[in-house]
């Protein structure tokens, strides 16, 4: 077991890669009660193009979401019976590009990681099963495009990446649910499901001599998958020009998105860490509340605090979303097309609001070392080397300005935008 | 340990090495009073973004990054009858940061500043200050109805307390009444608070004790005062029948809202058999809305009950196809009948118990949950420690739970219909 010390926050990262190929973490924090498990997979909604063993493989958008309810649905029983019994949480959801199933408890870990890495990783599909699911998720996906908020992120998404796998939500359709069957199911299992596509990382109170040795003895009974050539199709090349995306919905007043896409390639590992952490600073620089560019916003009343911005880098991709309810919408994507041009004029001479925005970004970093909801969440085991949130603060305190200039200027070069309106009749 | 700073002003501090954190919660409380409800959130908003020396929303801003970007929040919360103005800031501690920084005296003091110190030119709130922020909470009461399970949320309230504004209204005011707040009115308003208040400040964390006293003690407006008793636990007016309302939208879903009555309150011989019946009923997921309404029939993808003990209430939510309305209603029914009669397997109990004890246990692994436990405890004069709060769950029954099910009524059904535009079930 491999063990990395953070001296400076008093914690330690036990690392164990199975011979199976599944890989534990184990970050325990002392004196908690509680214990916090989540059993990664490395496969999301982008997933559902590939190539399997020489042959292209398309499977209906919503693929991975649905199997993540399926995992749930046992020949006589639901799991969510199994955490009862023992009085855990378990939940799990589904991102672009990864499954995630979780469980918090304070008492009998052992019990709760044999329940969570056997749901997982044996499954129970029946086509009546199959068919039984839709309805529940129909009404999941028309919840989601019941909230004005949650489809103007989605469809600007979908701008930036259009006729790509990134531009369909997560859950698919009503229609791409409907068409999903049970060899659909069974197919997207046996090619992710795999345990060298799978981590488990583990928070909270807990032994890690011990938990390895609950995890081991559950493993060694797990059959081996039969190897597979496997490749993904991350294929997002059309881009369409800059332009402005209307859409009708009835909102009280217009929501305002503007979408980036970069372009730019993004190193892995701790590199790409630094390289998402500079690009939030420059974010922050320019759009947080400490920004004289958001107090001029806020002043003129073109903004208020609604206003927010996401940044998000996934495998193969990265982009960020503005957001804001707005009765100025064309004054707004104009004022924020403006702020974005000149960043990189403008950047070298923030060093003193670089310094105050580092003091602050740290301070959110400690605040994050209390819960285990953030330090399993913050925290990515795809990315080539185990990068926790103890790392992140110290790749944030070697940033420099000269480093924040260097990346954003990569990705602002480079960037492709697209703003949308949704609003009233 | 608990400290008088002044009459009805008083601190609790709850040491703990455990965090990397600490945290500072300010309650005002008094009666609640809707002529108050939208003043009061004004004043939260305008005591959180500015102050005398940080005359901008941008210097406040910048002051918390300087102090190692602490959350500061100002909000305010209803406990039964007890109207809050609730003031919290969380920041790490001193020695996770650069050698000699001595964090909570500057915390104190920034506190301080926020709340004695409020942003005014004489006896009013600066103009342009207040109006754009007034403007602002006047556009965040229209942007309710975008997010359609807190609307509905809301209209239920509505509907539960008819002639009642005290407890029907939200806690923000309607936006009439915020209108009608001038900088002048606001400014008299904060005085009243400040001087009349009950004030209950709690501290968790691995700070110095005197260094927090001190801190309070130089507070120039906690002087004494006194606060008549009153009644926490909200006891509805007796109606004739259910209230009921329906609104129109646009959109792919409907939200049925119910509530019932559950004359049932914290500290009453079957409050422990009311937790666990809301956990069976809906408020899990192995309740039986859950496994019946989701699971067996697909109607709802959300569906959820909650149980509020400062008012005695039951309410069920859920995310539904119009056409499917009365059924869902008739399923929520039978369910309710089914805990009646006690219909319900021991491992399902046993298992609801477990996941109590195991979540109450999980609380002591949050700073914040731990000062609202502790607040929670004060204002209901609890003093049930965790064993004794875990043997009173263990305790509860088949019988007991029946009996709570059994005095369920019925008041205030709202539907939100998005009449035939949804896609339809398969």
């Amino acid at each position: 077991m491999e063990i990395i010390d953070y001296p400076n926050y008093n914690e330690r990262l036990f690392v164990s890669k199975l011979s199976n190929g599944l890989t534990v973490y184990m970050q325990p924090k002392k004196g908690f009660n509680k214990t916090t498990a989540v059993l990664g997979v490395n496969y999301g909604s982008i997933d559902s193009q590939f190539i399997l063993n020489g042959q292209k493989v398309v499977q209906p958008a919503g693929i991975a979401h649905f199997l993540e309810h399926k995992m749930f649905d046992k020949k006589d029983y639901d799991v969510f019976e199994l955490f009862n019994k023992t009085g855990a949480r378990s939940n799990a959801f589904t991102s672009f590009t990864k499954t995630n199933y979780l469980f918090s408890t304070a008492e009998s870990v052992k019990e709760n990681l044999d329940i969570l890495l056997n749901f997982v990783q044996i499954p129970y599909f029946t086509a009546a099963k199959v068919e039984r699911e839709k309805g529940i998720i129909d009404q999941e996906i028309n919840m989601y495009q019941n909230d004005p908020d949650n489809q103007a992120y989605f469809e600007t998404i979908a701008s930036l990446y259009p006729d790509s796998v990134l531009a369909n939500d997560i859950a698919g359709t009503v229609q791409t649910v409907g068409s999903i069957t049970l060899a659909d199911v069974e197919l997207a299992y046996k090619t992710f499901y795999r345990p060298e596509n799978m981590t488990l990382f583990i928070t909270g109170k807990l032994d890690p001599q011990e938990t390895l040795g609950w995890i081991e003895a559950n493993q060694a009974d797990k059959p081996s998958p039969e190897p597979i050539s496997l490749q993904r199709l991350e294929n997002f090349e059309r881009q369409d020009q800059p332009t402005i995306h209307h859409r009708q919905m009835n909102v009280a007043r217009p929501k305002v998105t503007l979408g980036l896409r970069g372009t730019d390639p993004v190193p892995t590992g701790r590199a790409g860490l630094k390289y998402e952490i500079a690009l939030s600073v420059m974010f922050d620089l320019f759009l947080s509340e400490n920004s004289v560019e958001y107090d001029k916003l806020y002043h003129d009343e073109i903004i208020d605090d609604s206003f927010s911005w996401e940044f998000e880098n996934e495998r193969g991709f990265h982009f960020a979303v503005i957001s804001c309810d707005t009765s100025e919408p064309t004054i707004l994507i104009d004022r924020l097309k403006a702020i974005i041009k000149k960043i990189p004029e403008a950047l070298p001479s923030r060093t003193a609001e670089f310094q105050l925005q580092k003091n602050e970004l740290f301070g959110n970093y400690v605040e994050m070392m209390d819960s285990e909801e953030a330090i399993s969440g913050q925290f990515d085991g795809f990315i080539g080397e185990p990068v926790t949130i103890y790392d992140e603060v110290e790749i944030l305190k070697s940033l420099t300005l000269a480093d924040v200039q260097a990346i954003s200027s990569d990705f602002l070069k480079q960037v492709v935008m697209q703003a949308g309106i949704i609003q009233d009749h | 340990m608990e400290f008088e700073i002044a009459k009805d002003v008083h601190l609790t501090t709850i040491p703990t090495t455990k965090f990397k954190n600490s945290k500072i919660v300010m309650n005002f409380t008094f009666p609640a009073h809707h002529e108050n409800y939208a003043k009061l959130a004004l004043l939260a908003e305008l005591l959180e973004n500015c102050s005398a020396q940080y005359d901008s929303e941008l210097l406040v801003s910048r002051q918390l990054s300087k102090l190692y970007g602490a959350s500061f929040g100002v909000t305010v919360l209803r406990y039964g009858n007890q109207h809050t103005l609730q003031v919290s800031i969380t920041f790490p501690n001193d020695k996770y940061l650069p050698e000699g920084e001595v964090l909570t005296p500057q915390i104190l003091a920034f506190l301080r500043e926020m709340i004695e110190n409020p942003f005014i030119d004489g006896d009013h709130f600066n103009d342009a200050y207040f109006e754009i922020h007034q403007k602002n909470v006047l556009n965040y009461l229209d942007s309710i109805a975008d997010n359609k399970e807190f609307f509905s949320t809301l209209e239920l309230q509505r509907l539960y307390y008819p002639n009642d504004p005290d407890h029907g209204h939200f806690l923000m005011g309607n936006k009439a009444e915020m209108a009608q707040i001038t900088a002048k009115s606001l400014y008299d308003f904060y005085k009243s608070v400040l001087a009349s208040a009950k004030v209950t400040i709690l501290v968790a964390g691995d700070l110095s004790e005197q260094a927090v006293i001190d801190g309070f003690k130089d507070f120039d407006s906690f002087s004494d005062r006194a606060q008549a008793p009153y009644e926490l636990r909200v006891i509805p007016k007796p109606i004739d029948q259910v209230q009921e309302d329906t609104k129109f939208i646009e959109g792919s879903q409907s939200v049925l809202s119910m509530a019932y009555e559950l004359p049932i309150y914290f500290g009453d011989g079957l409050y422990f058999a009311a937790v666990i019946f809301n956990q069976l009923f809906g408020g899990s997921s192995q309740s039986l809305l859950f496994a019946n309404v989701r699971e067996k029939r697909s109607l709802a993808y959300d569906i959820h009950s909650s149980y509020n003990s400062l008012v005695g209430m039951d309410s069920v939510q859920a995310g539904i196809d119009y056409q499917n309305e009365q059924e869902v209603i008739s399923m929520v029914n039978q369910q309710l009948e089914q805990l009646s009669a006690g219909n319900f397997s021991d491992a399902l109990l046993d298992g609801v118990k477990e996941a109590m004890i195991n979540q109450h246990r999980s609380e002591a692994d949050h700073l914040g949950a731990l000062i609202e436990a502790r607040y929670v405890q004060q204002i209901m004069q609890s003093d049930l420690s965790d064993e004794q709060w875990e043997a009173q769950i263990q305790g509860v029954n088949r019988d007991q739970i029946s009996q709570v099910a059994k005095q369920l009524r019925l008041r205030a059904i709202y539907q939100l219909n998005s009449g035939g535009q949804s896609d339809g079930n398969h």
